[in-house]
């Protein structure tokens, strides 16, 4: 039934695991101030590919706060642009994308104001696709080659990523930081019929899971003890 | 910059490696169809047909020799609904009773292979019928032909 779809059974683990690294301190810190110091960074890991590929570009922000004391809470949203154009299949797909999620840190600080960490993440990501029409060419030596269309389509696409990194301040408010991520295709019927080359925020259309990593550079403002 | 030209090649070299731009999954979608006979006791048994030849194709311009096999191979047609083909079990043989006429009907769905392969079209075999001069029936042993080329699809029963 609804655990059949071996997507969603990995989504399901992969929340199971997050929530066991999400645990919630008993002790609760009154002075504790959330949503005191905000990061807002740019993936540079997409830039040089984009540039220099001709098939596909996307192109990611990030903007993240403190929630709990070794909780933080994200939102990743970005764009981008892919074709396919080979003898067999010849189509354009553009998206743009929006995850939320949250980051469990690992390790207390060593000092008041130290913000190197790593982390631990979930995330959902959603996706408006605009594929456009697509031609198709079938080649048969013996009953002759076909040729067709395939209309143009929205799609939503969603996926769930289980993440883990880390952060460290290069220079006062200014960060760098690693992510991995795993990714599952909630919805991979959506694109049955044709996916997209490229999905920005995802990875390749044709696969139901996929594996990527992103490379942020952050600047932060505000609070940084988090204290009222 | 000895640090962003590190970053331009690792995230280079894990892109390429998400981009497949070769089709390396097979296009090649054939039914397989085998030989049987009855025996004496009027059981059907796998067989193996030697010097035949199957005819098919556009204006039947494409055989299979069949020298000693107990199967053979051939594609239905992406643009019809059904096809014919003609199995000849004696190619020394040339009178119209050594010759079968075998119609096969069936429906097409066009099938996403990958971005870098396109489509290829899978089938559905609904209906077989022969002429009977040498052959007995035709069975349909699994009526999906996909690009999966391990599964037999008809069975051809010779007359003892």
């Amino acid at each position: 039934m609804f655990l059949k779809n071996s997507n969603i059974r990995i989504a399901v683990l992969a929340c199971l695991f997050v929530g066991a690294a999400f645990k919630v301190d008993a002790q609760k810190d009154t002075t504790y101030k959330p949503f005191s110091y905000v990061r807002v960074g740019l993936d540079l890991a997409r830039i040089p590919v984009s540039l220099a590929n001709k098939t596909f570009n996307a192109y990611e922000l990030q903007i993240e706060s403190n929630f709990r004391k070794d909780i933080w809470m994200l939102s990743e949203f970005g764009f981008g642009n892919s074709i396919a154009s080979n003898q067999y299949v010849k189509y354009k797909s553009s998206n743009v994308f929006l995850r939320y999620g949250i980051d469990k840190t690992f390790f207390d600080k060593e000092f008041p104001g130290d913000l190197d960490n790593s982390f631990v993440g979930l995330r959902y990501g959603l996706s408006y696709v605009n594929r456009s029409e697509a031609a198709y060419a079938i080649f048969d030596p013996i009953w002759g080659n076909s040729t067709g269309l395939i209309k143009q389509k929205n799609v939503m696409a969603h996926w769930l990523e289980l993440i883990a990194g880390f952060k460290v301040e290069l220079r006062k408010n200014l960060f760098m930081g690693w992510t991995v991520r795993g990714k599952a295709l909630v919805n991979p019927k959506a694109f049955e019929l044709l996916p997209p080359p490229y999905l920005a925020g995802y990875g390749r259309g044709d696969k139901n899971t996929a594996f990527g990593y992103s490379f942020y550079l952050l600047y932060g403002f505000g609070n940084r003890f988090m204290k009222k | 910059m000895r640090f962003l030209i590190a970053l331009f090649c690792i995230t280079s070299v894990f892109y390429s490696c998400q981009q497949e731009s070769v089709c390396l999954t097979p296009q090649v979608v054939v039914t397989n169809a085998s030989f049987a006979k009855r025996d004496t006791a009027n059981t059907i048994r796998d067989s193996v047909l030697k010097g035949g030849r199957v005819f098919f194709g556009e204006a039947t311009i494409y055989y299979n020799d069949i020298i000693s096999n107990s199967a053979f191979s051939f594609p239905l047609s992406p643009n019809k609904d059904s096809i014919r083909l003609y199995v000849q079990t004696d190619t020394t043989n040339i009178l119209p009773s050594a010759l079968d006429t075998i119609s096969i009907s069936y429906t097409r769905t066009l099938a996403f292979i990958s971005v870098a392969c396109g489509y290829q079209t899978f089938y559905e075999i609904k209906k077989v019928s022969t002429t009977g001069n040498q052959i007995d029936s035709v069975a349909i042993s699994n009526p999906g032909v996909t690009n999966n080329l391990s599964i037999k699809h008809l069975r051809l029963v010779f007359k003892k």
